[in-house]
């Protein structure tokens, strides 16, 4: 069907996007190596023409890096875990149910995600302090799962594919609600949660913002937080920046690796239904 | 648990391997002083000295935070009322923000009283009390005085034939300098500049109006920022960018600006002391080759140095023992070796007078080629220029912002920008005169004290 | 548990947080909105002043203007970029699809600040590798015409990969007859495109339009870092101008009043494209 040269034409144009993608990561790569003043330096270089693993040696010892890794590896799988609870058990109800106010809570969803996190940024910080949650995990995690509706309305679109005669039959066989929720649907969209978990999972690591303005302790800071002060008005530490920052993808890289079968079949799967 | 697939397991895996790490860390937080900085090497400094003070203090700790966005966090502590440390320091640029609205307002402890008692105040560069002061009453002590200089490429102007000494008022520069601006390659820009100005930023305008004896606020309150003083550093400044090209606009202080150094590119730059430490960092190939002047006069006789930049720190009125905090600030501020220490890793001139006179404040410096900078430093340091800060300086100075990039780059006239920039700074303080209530900021003293030579 | 109440059980965690950590804080925005707030506590009553003020800003437009620009900007290049590359990487039979897959997804692994502080470098006038490559020393970031472009490609870097991906679930659910019939009747590939791919997309389309178009109007890190919403305010966008009134100007009413122009905005461009691509009619 597909003629040789056309097939060529699509490996060459593959691999030209290929290289526009992935040079500016080559070149975290390269800058990680260099020194600081090699960086900025004309004309640029491709390849650190002196190659120095001072930027790595300089992060691990004047941060606590591996400490940010387990910080952010454990806000990060908190917030994933839990969003797959809140989005599996919100999507069922919405795609599966008719009940009283159906609408208008659906739109309620949506409309958290349209909300600009910004705009409630100082009554929540408030509201926090009187919970007694400034400086805690929780305080970070849990308002950021209530501001995404996301997770929600993807699960709702996944599980609209489930074939209703499935619940129907279980529903026969004296299957409980909750039953229906967790033999029938969560297996029929375990492959659309691998897709979810990764999403949830690169928010959460990379988020920056509202952790920067919850979290106090400089021992309880994620990645983000910690490598930030290396670039600021008085200090330009890019190559330990660099570093840094292809220290923090090193991790989503191999997780995405291990999941990426799940993740792709998982979108293929649900297809994001009408 | 299989039908759940994989991505919950593999999660909930690298959760229980975390959680131990977090749940069980020791935490014991009972009489502890919390002191936010943004910059890693003040925490440095800091984090090396507490011990010496925990030991001299029992039972007191110190937790020191390195937060890079501190400011914004600082400030929704205040507006929210509740989570500010005990101790902050503060960033000249951010420091207008937290000055706002009644004096009640301010959450900042006044320390003047303190001052008084411990009689120290005079010891302190006056202009420098200004930036944290409102009303008379002070807020906070300064880190650093920051003088600017002038750090020139020696072998250049060896080359060219440029007698330093020759170069006595901004005029003198411009006719100087000249030949450097030389164009080599016939692409009809020059491949160096004498100098480096910022087209999109403020900073470098600034320090030069401040110099000339301008500023955005008067005393009073008034704007001031279209006067006569101001149009015609404006002017100046767009003359040495566009018409002489003797300033080169791409870079500010960004890293892009020491590769430009690098490689010869710039060879003249506006230098407060702590910049020259930056420089000294990321451009060490130039080292015995930058020396540093006194800043150019805008005329004969007049003011050669300016400041930019700054820090400060400050009892916040969420602390639980303001005592404890301020023997704290008066022990990583004040003490006279830490101060030359710090002086010898990053060139800052501390703003006490008693502190220059430790032998490094006198010793050749080999980056300069063995010139007496910190003795140079600390002659302009009691020179440098105070200014007024006000209740509406983050908008006035987002403004000024605007006002140097549509001059610089021909988009308005300097008067126009300026006279454009006082009216909005105007409507904005008829429109919302609430916050005139706490009054102009105000310096301590009224005189700024002329230079002492030694 | 009767199943007339399974659904609100089902939907109880969302809304319960939703209750909990969003209500009180937007409820407060909205009472902010009708406030001038200056200083750390001192609050006047102004009414509908802050609207009034916020239409004759003229900076408010230039927000606008720009975030529109970028959100539009990235519609019609990160879109057909996106939807190009899950069309190259649709053949089974292409070897390496994987890694393809992988290196096109691999800019959404990196946190945002960052990206900005690369492309900051990749930007740079005279020392970046973008004018290295061209052979120009473009002020991508110094020219008012060039920078919120410069936006755009660093947006489409980022994203289209990661859009991809849902193109590419939606490739692979098409149902083979369709393509038959379409190579039965004669039509060639732009005509089986336009007329067998682009209608069986549509559902993804509309997720992918809808979807980005939010994240777009929210766009704060990238110019933040970036430009810091120069030269001048070309760069602004609405989140940062809410940002800068909200955090460096402490007028809080003001602040609120932007952000909720901003929600309101965002919703109704939300409600004509959900009603344009008919997404939640009943099936």
């Amino acid at each position: 069907m597909r003629s040789p040269l056309r097939t060529a034409l699509t490996y060459v144009l593959l691999v030209f996007l290929t290289v526009m993608v992935l040079t500016p990561l080559f070149w975290v790569v390269s800058a990680s190596f260099k020194p600081t003043g090699e960086i900025f330096s004309y004309p640029p270089t491709f390849l650190p023409q002196d190659p120095t693993l001072d930027n790595f040696t300089r992060l691990f010892q004047e941060m606590p890096i591996i400490q940010y890794i387990v910080n952010s590896t454990f806000l990060a799988t908190s917030h994933t875990l839990l969003l797959l609870i809140i989005a599996t058990m919100g999507g069922f109800a919405f795609a599966k149910y008719s009940f009283k106010g159906r609408g208008i809570l659906f739109a309620i969803v949506l409309a958290s995600m349209m909300i600009p996190f910004h705009l409630v940024l100082v009554p929540l910080f408030t509201l926090l302090y009187k919970f007694g949650w400034l400086d805690t995990y929780q305080g970070v995690i849990l308002p950021y799962l209530a501001s995404s509706g996301f997770g929600v309305f993807l699960m709702r679109q996944f599980i609209l594919g489930v074939p209703t005669d499935l619940i129907d039959a279980a529903r026969i066989d004296g299957s409980s609600e909750f039953g229906i929720y967790w033999r029938v649907i969560i297996p029929a969209v375990k492959p659309a949660m691998g897709a979810l978990s990764i999403f949830g999972f690169l928010g959460a690591w990379n988020e920056f913002l509202w952790p920067m303005i919850v979290l106090r302790d400089a021992d309880k800071y994620t990645l983000p937080l910690g490598l930030a002060s290396l670039v600021g008005v008085y200090r330009q530490e890019y190559g330990m920046l660099m570093a840094g920052t292809l220290l923090s993808i090193l991790p989503i890289m191999v997780l995405f690796l291990a999941m990426q079968r799940e993740f792709v079949q998982g979108i293929t799967l649900g297809a994001v239904k009408e | 648990m299989n039908h759940l697939g994989k991505a919950p397991l593999i999660f909930g895996l690298l959760f229980l391997l975390a959680f131990p790490v977090i749940v069980f860390r020791g935490d014991d937080r009972s009489n502890t002083l919390e002191f936010w900085v943004f910059h890693q090497i003040h925490y440095d400094e800091y984090s090396a000295r507490i011990p010496a003070f925990e030991a001299a203090n029992p039972g007191v700790r110190i937790e020191l935070r390195l937060i890079s966005k501190s400011h914004d966090k600082l400030l929704a502590a205040f507006l929210s009322g509740v989570g500010a440390p005990d101790l902050a320091e503060v960033e000249i640029s951010s420091v207008g923000r937290f000055f706002k609205g009644s004096k009640e307002e301010i959450g900042f402890v006044d320390v003047t009283d303190r001052i008084e008692v411990d009689g120290f105040r005079d010891e302190f560069v006056q202009a420098r009390l200004a930036p944290w002061s409102l009303d008379g009453r002070v807020y906070g002590l300064p880190h650093d005085v920051h003088p600017v200089v002038l750090l020139y490429r020696h072998d250049a102007y060896e080359e060219a034939r440029i007698e330093p000494e020759s170069i006595v008022t901004w005029d003198d520069f411009v006719r100087e300098t000249r030949p450097l601006a030389r164009d080599g390659d016939g692409d009809g820009r020059p491949d160096r500049y004498p100098l480096l100005l910022s087209a999109h930023k403020p900073g470098h305008f600034w320090l030069l109006l401040l110099q000339n004896g301008g500023g955005m606020f008067d005393e009073h309150g008034g704007v001031i920022i279209d006067n006569e003083i101001a149009v015609s550093t404006l002017e100046f400044y767009c003359r040495l960018l566009n018409e002489e090209r003797l300033a080169i606009p791409e870079f500010s202080q960004d890293p892009a600006s020491f590769a430009a150094m690098k490689e010869g590119v710039v060879l003249g730059v506006l230098a407060p002391d702590w910049y020259i430490g930056a420089v000294r960092r990321f451009v060490p190939e130039l080292a015995g080759k930058w020396r540093a002047m006194p800043l150019p006069a805008w005329r004969e006789g007049e003011r050669r140095t300016s400041t930019w930049g700054g820090t400060m720190i400050a009892v916040t009125n969420q602390a639980e023992n303001p005592d404890l905090a301020w023997e704290f600030v008066k022990y990583a501020y004040m003490d006279d070796e830490a101060l030359a220490n710090r002086y010898r890793k990053t060139y800052i001139i501390p703003p006490i007078r008693s502190a220059w006179s430790n032998p490094v404040f006198s010793e050749p410096d080999p980056y300069l080629g063995g010139q007496f900078l910190g003795k140079n430093l600390t002659e302009l340091a009691p020179d440098i220029p105070g200014f007024y800060l006000n209740p509406y300086w983050a908008e006035a100075n987002d403004l000024l912002r605007q006002a140097v990039y549509e001059a610089a780059n021909g988009i308005r006239t300097p008067t126009e920008a300026l006279s454009n920039l006082a009216e909005q700074v105007r409507a904005l303080m008829k429109d919302t005169p609430a916050m005139t209530e706490g009054g102009a900021l105000r310096l301590p003293s009224p005189q700024i004290e002329t230079s002492e030579t030694e | 548990m009767k199943p007339r109440y399974a659904p609100y059980f089902f939907l109880a965690p969302f809304f319960l947080l939703f209750g909990v950590f969003m209500v009180y804080p937007l409820f407060d925005s909205i009472r902010l909105s009708t406030y001038s707030v200056r200083g750390m506590r001192h609050q006047t009553f102004v009414g509908f002043e802050n609207i009034e003020r916020l239409l004759a800003d003229p900076l408010f437009w230039t927000a606008l203007w720009n975030t529109a620009y970028f959100a539009l900007g990235s519609l019609l290049l990160q879109l057909p970029v996106a939807l190009g590359l899950a069309l190259l990487l649709s053949n089974a039979r292409l070897k390496g699809r994987n890694l393809f897959r992988l290196s096109f997804f691999s800019p959404v692994l990196i946190s945002g600040v960052f990206i900005a502080v690369i492309f900051y470098l990749l930007y740079d006038r005279r020392y970046g590798l973008v004018n290295k490559v061209l052979g120009f020393e473009i002020p991508w970031l110094q020219d008012p015409d060039l920078v919120m472009p410069a936006l755009v490609l660093a947006g489409v870097w980022r994203w289209a990969g990661f859009n991809m991906v849902y193109f590419l679930a939606g490739l692979q659910s098409i149902r083979r007859e369709l393509y038959e019939a379409a190579a039965v009747d004669g039509a060639g590939t732009w005509q089986t495109f336009i007329h067998v791919t682009i209608p069986a997309l549509r559902p993804v389309i509309a997720f992918v339009v809808i979807t980005s178009m939010i994240g777009s109007f929210q766009l704060f890190d990238l110019p933040y870092v970036l430009t810091e919403g120069g030269p001048g305010n070309a760069s602004m966008t609405m989140v940062m101008y809410l940002y800068k009134h909200g955090f460096e100007f402490i007028n809080l009413g003001y602040a609120a009043t932007i952000g909720w122009a901003l929600a309101v905005i965002i919703g109704v461009i939300s409600i004509i494209q959900v009603r344009f691509f008919g997404v939640f009619r009943e099936n």
